[in-house]
């Protein structure tokens, strides 16, 4: 008998269709994920589970909760179930809390809403669930503001208000997406824990196959509004009967196939001894101002045709040592060499060297600007004439290079996808044939698919065009994939360093090991034939 | 919070001291001598001598300037060159109209306002709020001084329900003071009020556009309980701002209404002073009415501190 | 809906500055002669708004009164423009810094002080006359620029273009012009009909009190405090004027909220 049964559910936003005919059952006190990228249609079906979709969209088919049919029921009785039947969770951590009101409020005025219990009962009730979610001290924790919490503290409130009342279903969006490898895996863990001491049947929807493979006992796969494949966990991962299934698998797990780099022993990029800092605002009027460490320390060399990695987690420093080697951030101590010219004192002739690309395919380009204007941006480095004649067609040959047309570049960015953008992103840093790039989370945006192909191509331009790179990710499969030797950064140091084989097989540091361990793994199962 | 208060407390006496700066220089600048000005075009030279030397015309700017300030503080406003009288008196006087003008402006705006915007809010997109909008549109658009006319043709001379001017003092009966104050502050609260509508409209609808609008949703609180218990919070910080602006301006912006009503507040009052080279009495009303706006400002940065607590820590 | 606003509000300016381009070729009556037999008239068909007290045509005096409005609005709104937007651009590009505090703590200032008041102040010390009230309110139009420029630049310059624009090597000078100024151009053009529509009533106010455009020039401020007195027996003396500003006012704030509906990508994707 099933807890939540979804019959022909079809959801239409003016004439496009996102969600068409989907149908599953949610069993008793079982995981069920949701699996696929983004556009999919996942986090609508979370949304319309508890009729939580935008007034524009347009639903039919049948949801029966406990036999019940949702579809049916007005909003005074949905509101009965929101929160105390069905509890959600979803990504953004960070604004999923209201700024003005302490956490303990918020957890406390859902037990007030669906119970009769008064305000100070309540209360006792949520300094239980403050534990039960793993934040100590309770009775401290209740006072604080959101804003005095991180974004894997603030996911734990949330967590406990969707359990608050001991819902038969949590529905959980996307809930460690915005978070770190480690916290991931601890939210993950607490997420299994507690929907097994209640009972609770979870619907897991995330992109991400390998967390999934771990927490759930069923999967759907989702792609373009419909429901693809749908089985038990192992027979998923076994069988893979929709192509679809098997390219997210293939692409997941992807390996790039690294050509062999001609490396020589001629120092690019040295970094010694560096250390940059920022002053921090004052809480005190009176009080001196204090600095924050970003970056402590750190030396490490990149040699010509070199693929390095660098590998942390956010609030490490690695955005701050970027901005430093691009000449972007002040140093406080120490020095950043480019071919042995200090990159404080560079020229522009020195800068034209580096080049980097960005994280957000949305926020790397001026809307404004033809895509041809945005990819020779960089000519501005160039004063010598003779290099800065026919940049048409150095643009159009660049535009071919990623896989791109040369008529694109008369188009605006909007007309691209995100994996076209980061295209075009690299385009535009390899246009001056730069010696070195930095790609600071160039994949982390992108669907499993697109970042396969992604890697791909850089791994084959790397070799084309001569380039030495660094690799900046969280993602310790993408460091695999495409980096000979990596470091890791933790807290403004580098806490490890080698050949990335060995570094990701026989980590030393404890910090790498728990990193290595905290990220989930795809089962490697063979594919049947 | 200390601190934070502590901060905008120390900006607060900078601006002030600033403003009076400007405000003495602005008026030293101006063409023509307050003594010539009094006397006329035939006047003597010693008899005009005599006269600034009278005034304290004849010392230089930046004493004139220090004891202006020095006697500011201790409330001393000089005298008015026109009258002979204190102008602190007058200013005493004056401030019992516009004060009051302002502030039955103020709740009237903040009364016809707050439940415009929020039902335009909930219905966006919807009748009612094309309806709210609209009528916004209107009011915006009306000149108050001539909406003033308007109401007094239809409600003071047609319907004889309120006197077409003047101002009745408190003594003889505050119902009586506030009847004449009631069309005037009606034709200032008019444009006030379209203002304050659309802030508070396009407040809420930023709000509930946030997620923890739908975390709230979520937990299972209807449409209603969610904007009184979460939007509506959130939504007055820029909603403050606003009408802590509005205040300074109705404060001021009574300048024209007054005269419109024949109100002996301060905007007749510094009228008046202008036309007549009052330069004592310009120079003190107007440091008064920047004086209220710093403070009125100082005020809500305050009420932003106690309504969202991201500010307490910060200084 | 909102389309609606930017037609309507589209042609009831176009209206007003038809008026006022047309009158500087040809209005139906001289107003510089006065006419006392035909005095007071109510609208007719040789006098489409009737006439004055002095039986000067109405429907002419509100056409040059357009010219006067308009030209002093947006004059005003040039000072505004061309000195705010450059301060305001200029201190996004070094927050928090000496100059960023200054042209903020300037811009505040400036706001402390009650503009109507001031620019009485202004016309009435330095002569009275349209010049003096371009000024007058101009000068009150510069931090609502700046301000409105700094906001939208300094959350433009968190962006990740921006930082490329800069690892290119470029001037946070020239990324201001590059980068920065055309996307906040949108923002800049709608708060410009704003503060042109609040040109229009400020300058009405200054000329109701006498001190803004001065006779034989008609302004419809002083068609309004002319008409005061005869209200009673011929309220087409105000209400004409009063309309005449209303529309105008009403005709730019609905085009700056057209365009600004136009021009926003977020109303745009919940439209579709």
């Amino acid at each position: 008998m099933s807890i939540l049964s979804v019959e022909n559910l079809s959801l239409k936003i003016g004439s496009e269709s996102i969600l068409n005919n989907i149908s599953f059952k949610l069993g008793h006190g079982r995981i069920l994920a949701i699996t696929g990228e983004s556009g999919s249609g996942k986090s609508m079906t979370a949304l319309s589970i508890t009729q939580l979709q935008p007034k524009y969209a347009k639903l039919k088919g049948k949801i029966f909760f406990k036999d019940q049919d949702i579809t049916e029921k007005d909003e005074f009785e949905l509101c009965k179930i929101r929160g105390a039947k069905i509890g959600m969770i979803f990504q953004e951590p960070m604004t999923a809390l209201n700024p003005v009101k302490t956490v303990g409020d918020q957890i406390s005025e859902t037990i007030v809403l669906h119970s009769e219990k008064n305000k100070k009962s309540a209360d006792t009730e949520t300094l239980n669930i403050l534990e039960r979610v793993g934040l100590s001290p309770a009775t401290e924790v209740i006072k604080r503001y959101p804003h005095e919490l991180s974004g894997g503290q603030r996911q734990r409130v949330v967590i406990g208000i969707a359990i608050a009342l001991k819902p038969s279903i949590v529905i959980a969006d996307e809930p460690t997406t915005a978070l770190d490898v480690t916290t991931q895996a601890q939210i993950l863990a607490l997420l299994k824990r507690l929907v097994k001491e209640d009972n609770i049947s979870l619907i897991l929807i995330t992109h991400d196959l390998a967390v999934v493979s771990d927490m759930a006992d069923e999967i759907a796969i989702m792609q373009n509004g419909i429901i693809v494949e749908i089985d038990e966990t192992q027979n998923l991962f076994r069988n893979m009967k929709h192509p679809y299934t098997r390219s997210l698998f293939a692409a997941s797990g992807h390996s790039v196939d690294l050509p062999s780099a001609k490396r020589s022993a001629d120092l690019l990029l040295t970094i010694q001894n560096v250390t940059c800092r920022y002053r921090l605002a004052r809480t005190k009027i009176f009080s001196k101002s204090d600095y924050f460490t970003a970056v402590s320390n750190v030396s490490f060399d990149i040699k010509n045709g070199e693929r390095v990695g660098l590998v942390g987690e956010s609030g490490c420093g690695k955005s701050t040592l970027t901005r430093a080697i691009l000449g972007l951030e002040p140093i406080y101590e120490g020095a950043i060499n480019v071919e042995d010219q200090d990159i404080s004192k560079a020229t522009l002739n020195t800068r034209k060297n580096i080049q980097v690309v960005f994280q957000d395919p949305y926020g790397s380009f001026n809307p404004r600007h033809k895509v041809s204007t945005l990819i020779k941006e960089p000519f501005y480095l160039i004063k010598d004439a003779l290099e800065v004649k026919n940049i048409e067609s150095k643009i159009d040959n660049v535009l071919e290079d990623v896989g791109l047309s040369s008529a694109d570049k008369n188009k605006y960015i909007h007309e691209f996808s995100g994996g076209q953008r980061q295209r075009i992103a690299i385009a535009r840093a390899l246009i001056i044939k730069p010696k070195l790039v930095i790609f600071d989370e160039a994949v982390s945006a992108l669907d499993v698919t697109v970042r396969a192909q992604i890697l791909d191509l850089i791994g084959q331009l790397a070799v084309e065009y001569g380039l030495s790179y660094l690799f900046i990710s969280h993602d310790l499969a993408v460091i695999r994939s495409i980096t000979d030797r990596c470091l890791v950064m933790k807290d403004g140091k580098i806490i490890e360093e080698g050949l990335t084989k060995k570094v990701l097989e026989q980590p030393q540091n404890a910090y790498t090991k728990t990193l290595i361990e905290a990220a989930p793994k795809l089962p490697s199962f063979q594919m049947e034939l | 919070m200390l601190g934070y208060i502590l901060k905008r407390a120390i900006s607060l006496i900078v601006s002030l001291c600033l403003a009076s700066i400007i405000i003495f220089s602005v008026v030293e600048i101006a063409p023509g001598d307050p003594a010539s000005f009094m006397l006329g075009i035939n006047a003597q030279e010693d008899t005009i001598a005599a006269l600034r030397a009278e005034l304290g015309l004849d010392q230089d700017k930046l004493s004139r300037y220090f004891s202006w300030v020095s006697g500011m503080i201790k409330g001393d406003f000089g005298t008015s060159y026109t009258y002979r009288s204190p102008v602190s008196d007058m200013i005493k006087e004056r401030i019992w109209v516009s004060l009051p003008l302002a502030l039955y402006a103020l709740l009237i705006s903040t009364f016809i306002a707050f439940p415009a915007g929020i039902y335009a809010a909930t219905q966006r997109g919807k009748a009612g709020d094309a309806a709210v909008m609209g009528a916004t549109q209107f009011g915006i658009a009306i000149p108050n001084f001539w909406f003033a006319m308007i109401l007094v043709v239809i409600f003071a001379l047609k319907l004889r329900w309120f006197s077409a001017g003047g101002f009745v003092e408190w003594e003889n009966g505050i119902l009586l003071s506030l009847k004449s104050l009631t069309l005037p502050a009606i034709a200032l609260a008019l444009p006030q009020a379209s203002i304050l509508s659309r802030v508070m409209r396009s407040a809420l609808i930023e709000t509930l556009s946030e997620d923890y609008i739908r975390t709230a949703r979520a937990k299972g609180f209807g449409k209603k309980a969610v904007i009184w218990r979460h939007a509506l919070r959130n939504a007055l910080i820029p909603v403050l701002t606003i009408i802590g602006l509005q205040f300074s301006f109705l404060m001021a912006g009574a300048i024209i209404i007054e005269q419109v009503f024949f109100l002996p507040g301060l905007g007749r009052l510094v009228f008046q002073a202008i036309t007549q080279r009052d330069l004592i009495v310009v120079e003190s009303v107007v440091m008064l009415l920047v004086f209220a706006v710093i403070t009125v400002n100082f005020i809500v940065d305050v009420a932003y501190a106690v309504v969202d607590p991201r500010l307490r820590r910060r200084v | 809906m909102k389309n609606n606003s930017l037609i309507l509000g589209g042609l009831l300016s176009a209206l007003v500055v038809i008026a006022a381009l047309v009158s500087f070729l040809w209005v139906p009556f001289d107003i510089t002669q006065l006419s006392i037999p035909d005095k007071l008239q109510t609208p007719n068909e040789v006098h489409w708004l009737g006439t004055d007290h002095f039986g000067r045509d109405i429907l002419s005096m509100i056409m040059i009164g357009a010219r006067t409005s308009l030209a002093v609005a947006i004059l005003a709104v040039g000072i505004g423009f061309f000195i705010g937007v450059p301060l305001g651009l200029v201190a996004a590009t070094k927050k928090n810094s000496l100059l960023d505090e200054t042209i903020m703590r300037t811009n505040d200032l400036i706001f402390a002080f009650p503009s109507l008041v001031i620019a009485i102040l202004i016309t009435a010390l330095f002569g009275a006359g349209a010049m003096n009230a371009i000024i007058a309110i101009g000068i009150f139009n510069i931090p609502v620029f700046a301000r409105v420029s700094r906001g939208a630049a300094l959350s433009l310059w968190q962006k990740e273009f921006i930082l490329a624009a800069r690892v290119s090597g470029k001037s946070d000078l020239r990324i201001s012009a590059e980068h920065i100024f055309p996307n906040i151009a949108n923002l800049l053009i709608v708060q410009g009909t704003i503060q042109f529509s609040l040109g229009i009533l400020a300058e009405a106010g200054l000329s109701y009190v006498g001190l803004g455009t001065q006779p034989p020039v008609p302004s419809w401020g002083r068609m309004l405090a002319d008409a005061q007195t005869m209200v009673s027996f011929a309220p087409h003396l105000a209400i004409i004027p009063g309309s005449a500003i209303i529309v105008t006012v009403l005709g730019l704030n609905l085009m700056g909220d057209g365009l600004r509906d136009l021009l926003d990508p977020r109303v745009r994707r919940s439209r579709e």
